[in-house]
């Protein structure tokens, strides 16, 4: 498993999830997709509904971003769920989600605790930044090793 | 950035950066006196409308909406991305199943090596967080200032409290960097000055006797004679800090 040592990271470093990762592990990016969806977007992925690209539109800025169907679900309609991030979802779970509400666009440990109130920036920079890489989630400017 | 400067959110989380304080040294520069805090305040929302206004990137044609749709060729502003101009070059159509047609605007930027897509003819205006934007022509210093001015100022004055690279002699301020030293030499000629007259004397009048060479602006003269007498116990101010009258203390308690 890739082990983050090329970069010492700090609260600022920016994380997101790099798709290769799943590719050289051998996980299957749908799966672990089709669990971060509301159980009415699962729903609509078993029977064939969530196919294709997709445009997303920033609600922020207007910009449109083509993403898979799976992941626009989660920008446009999951996310907003308030079971997507709850009291009992695990750290881990809880910024993957956080990183795919975003775009994917990086956050930093420091980003991600204003975000996620349950926990500081301390704990996450930690999970993020020892052992193995999880979830695919590294610094966004380091490519790690498979 | 220019619909930020005019959000009171914006200036109640504003704390002075490295850059605001390059950008207070350079207005020092330009102005060549001390100033007080509401003077520096205003002068650094006009500095930043200045930067915003010089970020645009040149004429548009229109200022991005969502809802309209553009030809290629059409230089667009968007208020959003900081005010960015970027220019048409495609459009195609948009999909999304969970909206009706629209369309997808293909935008080059200056320096951005890849197009960027924006939606266009889009009617679901409850999907955007969109607030009303703000024509660069509308963004004014003299604006936010009358609106927001009370909290910069306080904000300003916290940080020049705190930091060590200023200083100040009653309500005007100076870099430290600017400040002229006033040796011993001329605070022992100031000394000599007040105890001869043996009256309270200005700055301007203790100046003549000084031996301070370099070109340096006279209120900055002044503002250091008046910061180093301050902060000589030998001397008290008998007059105002607008106006201040030094004297002996020693001659005081006589």
């Amino acid at each position: 498993m890739a082990v983050l040592t090329k970069v010492k990271p700090t609260a600022d470093t920016l994380f997101h999830i790099e798709w290769d990762w799943f590719r050289r592990h051998h996980v299957e990016t749908a799966i672990l997709l089709r669990e971060q969806l509301c159980p009415e977007c699962r729903h609509a992925l078993d029977e064939g509904k969530l196919t294709g690209d997709v445009d997303w539109i920033d609600p922020d800025t207007g910009e449109v971003f083509r993403v898979d169907a799976v992941r626009e679900a989660i920008l446009s309609h999951c996310r907003w769920k308030p079971e997507y991030i709850s009291a009992t979802t695990p750290l881990i779970t809880a910024i993957f989600r956080t990183l795919l509400a975003n775009n994917n666009r990086p956050l930093s440990a420091r980003a991600l605790a204003q975000r996620l109130a349950r926990w500081d920036t301390d704990t996450i920079l930690s999970v993020l930044s020892r052992g193995d890489v999880k979830w695919g989630i590294v610094p966004a400017d380091v490519e790690n090793e498979a | 950035m220019a619909y930020t400067l005019q959000k009171e959110s914006f200036w109640q989380n504003w704390h002075l950066t490295e850059e605001d304080f390059d950008r207070l040294l350079e207005i020092f520069l330009e102005r060549g006196r001390p100033l007080t805090v509401e003077e520096m305040a205003s002068a650094l929302v006009e500095r930043m409308v200045e930067e915003v206004r010089a970020q645009s990137g040149g004429e548009a044609d229109a200022v991005y909406d969502p809802t309209a749709l553009y030809e290629v060729g059409t230089r667009l502003r968007f208020p959003r991305l900081g005010n960015l101009v970027g220019e048409v070059v495609g459009v195609r159509e948009g999909h999304n199943p969970r909206y009706e047609r629209f369309s997808v605007l293909q935008v080059r930027f200056p320096g951005q090596p890849n197009v960027r897509e924006f939606v266009a003819d889009f009617h679901h205006l409850h999907v955007l967080n969109f607030e009303p934007h703000v024509a660069l022509e509308e963004l004014s210093a003299d604006r936010i200032y009358s609106a927001f001015g009370a909290i910069i100022h306080d904000k300003l004055e916290s940080a020049l409290e705190e930091s060590d690279e200023f200083v100040h002699f009653g309500d005007t301020w100076l870099p430290k960097a600017l400040v002229v030293d006033i040796n011993v030499g001329n605070l022992n000629i100031a000394e000599a000055m007040i105890d001869v007259m043996g009256k309270a004397l200005p700055p301007e009048e203790l100046l003549t006797e000084m031996e301070i060479s370099g070109n340096v602006a006279r209120p900055i003269l002044i503002f250091s004679v008046n910061y180093a007498l301050a902060h000589d116990e030998r001397f008290v101010n008998r007059g105002s800090q607008q106006k201040p009258l030094w004297y002996l203390r020693r001659l005081e308690q006589q």
